[in-house]
């Protein structure tokens, strides 16, 4: 049948994706995303590109952001687990009324 | 009442497109797929005027945004983007959790649910691409996630490459704008002919003979829609989404919309592959659906079998949503876009 050929395709895909599986760089080096470090091939070399008074004011900008970054994320928590929650208490709703059961037919019907 | 004379001189009105629907149709279950198209229009709409003052730039990105939303008015629009792109998402899942219920993918319908799954995908599509866009720290953590997992794909390393560079924020640009936009309505405009071939699907707990008119379910749909949006507005008014700081790359630390939390969690259980599986397997099981529960009917055990796996599965990752909201951000990328 014609979807198994579908189901054939796509599970040949699933096993071949780890053929172009490789681990990343371990050596991380934190800097903030410009047009200048997104195209250059040594990254490294441009963040390193500063005088000792704006690198200082720049890893204190980052240390702000960071913690700025830390504390969205922390209080968007609460937001989430309110969207699940809310998402399962209408999924309840709806099984209630349309779970399949017992046809009734309706008083015009009858 | 206006009318226009076809070509065979005979004259019909527009009363004549109010054509006979059931009675279920006015109930909300059966509106929620209208509702969902309404608020799609809302952020075409809402999408179009903060085009105007988006620059799909690396460095001017975030900074048009930030400049967009030092306005009130500015700041509500943008919020009333994001929070309604929040909702169609879960009316979404609503919809499609009825359709579940009541097997209306089952018989000559079968056709339409798949157009239906092209339109799920597409819409978490335009939530996904939507987060990048502000290209600010959980927008670039996306973005990389997206790209390294692409990587991992047969010829994919091809199309990370392209995405990545100085014209990575306008390409994302047009996708959420222009690319996302044609196929939703390649995809649409036939669910929307089907589900008008095929009529209403039936409510298999109570079986009516009664019609109503199809402008009354639009009434109906229009009615749902103010009183949600309505509600969105003010949402959207008290608690305005922020833009994170950055981005930086070589660390990790927020964490993605909660309608992709599910993924986030078996991504740090299974590795970056997760990514790619779970959304294919997420597929398949929607494509084999109408032809493991078709022929039996709502009322068999078959079907009661797929609605009891689908509210289990449901539950499941609401679990894993609710899970990763309240762990802390783990580092899943080499996080370098060189």
């Amino acid at each position: 049948m014609k979807y198994r050929n579908f189901i054939t395709i796509i599970l040949m895909v699933i096993f071949v994706v780890f053929i172009g599986y490789s681990h990343g760089d371990e050596d991380k080096k934190i800097q903030k995303v410009t047009s200048s470090t997104i195209n250059s091939e040594n990254a490294d070399s441009l963040a390193e590109d500063h005088n000792g008074e704006n690198e200082e004011h720049a890893e204190a900008q980052t240390e702000e952001d960071f913690n700025t970054i830390r504390k969205d994320v922390e209080d968007s928590a609460t937001f989430v687990v309110l969207k699940a929650v809310s998402l399962a208490v209408a999924i309840i709703g709806l099984a209630i009324v349309y779970l399949p059961r017992r046809k009734k037919e309706d008083e015009n019907n009858a | 009442m206006r009318s226009v004379k076809s070509d065979q001189g005979n004259s019909w009105s527009i009363k004549d497109f109010d054509y006979d629907v059931p009675e279920h149709s006015l109930s909300f279950g059966y509106s929620i797929g209208g509702v969902t198209l309404f608020g799609f229009v809302l952020l075409a709409i809402t999408g179009i005027v903060m085009a105007l003052f988006y620059s799909p730039t690396v460095d001017g990105a975030k900074d048009s945004i930030l400049n967009f939303v030092s306005d009130p008015l500015g700041m509500w629009l943008r919020s009333f983007h994001r929070w309604t792109a929040d909702v169609i998402v879960f009316l979404i899942i609503l919809h499609l959790s009825r359709i579940i219920l009541t097997g209306s993918y089952m018989g000559k319908r079968k056709f339409n649910w798949f157009f239906g799954i092209a339109l799920l995908f597409l819409t978490f599509a335009f939530f996904f691409t939507g987060t990048t866009l502000k290209w600010d720290q959980e927008g670039y953590e996306a973005f990389l996630h997206m790209i390294e997992a692409t990587e991992l794909v047969p010829l994919g390393g091809l199309i990370a490459s392209f995405l990545k560079g100085a014209l990575v924020v306008m390409r994302l640009f047009v996708t959420h704008t222009l690319i996302l936009p044609l196929l939703l309505l390649l995809f649409l405009i036939p669910h929307l002919v089907l589900m008008k071939l095929n009529g209403l699907s039936p409510n298999p707990n109570k079986i009516s003979t009664k019609k109503v008119k199809i402008s009354k379910h639009l009434n109906k749909v229009f009615g749902f829609s103010f009183a949600i949006y309505g509600f969105v507005a003010f949402l959207a008014a008290q608690f305005p989404v922020i833009v994170y700081p950055g981005p930086y790359s070589g660390v990790e630390m927020t964490k993605p919309p909660w309608a992709f939390l599910a993924l986030y969690a078996l991504e740090d259980k299974f590795g970056l592959a997760a990514l790619i599986i779970s959304p294919i397997i997420v597929l398949l099981g929607f494509v084999i659906l109408p032809y493991i529960d078709s022929k039996s009917g709502p009322d068999s055990k078959a079907h009661k079998i797929v609605v009891w796996s689908y509210l289990c599965i449901v539950g499941i990752v609401i679990g894993l949503i609710i899970y990763v909201a309240l762990t802390p951000p783990v580092q899943h990328l080499d996080m370098n876009m060189n």
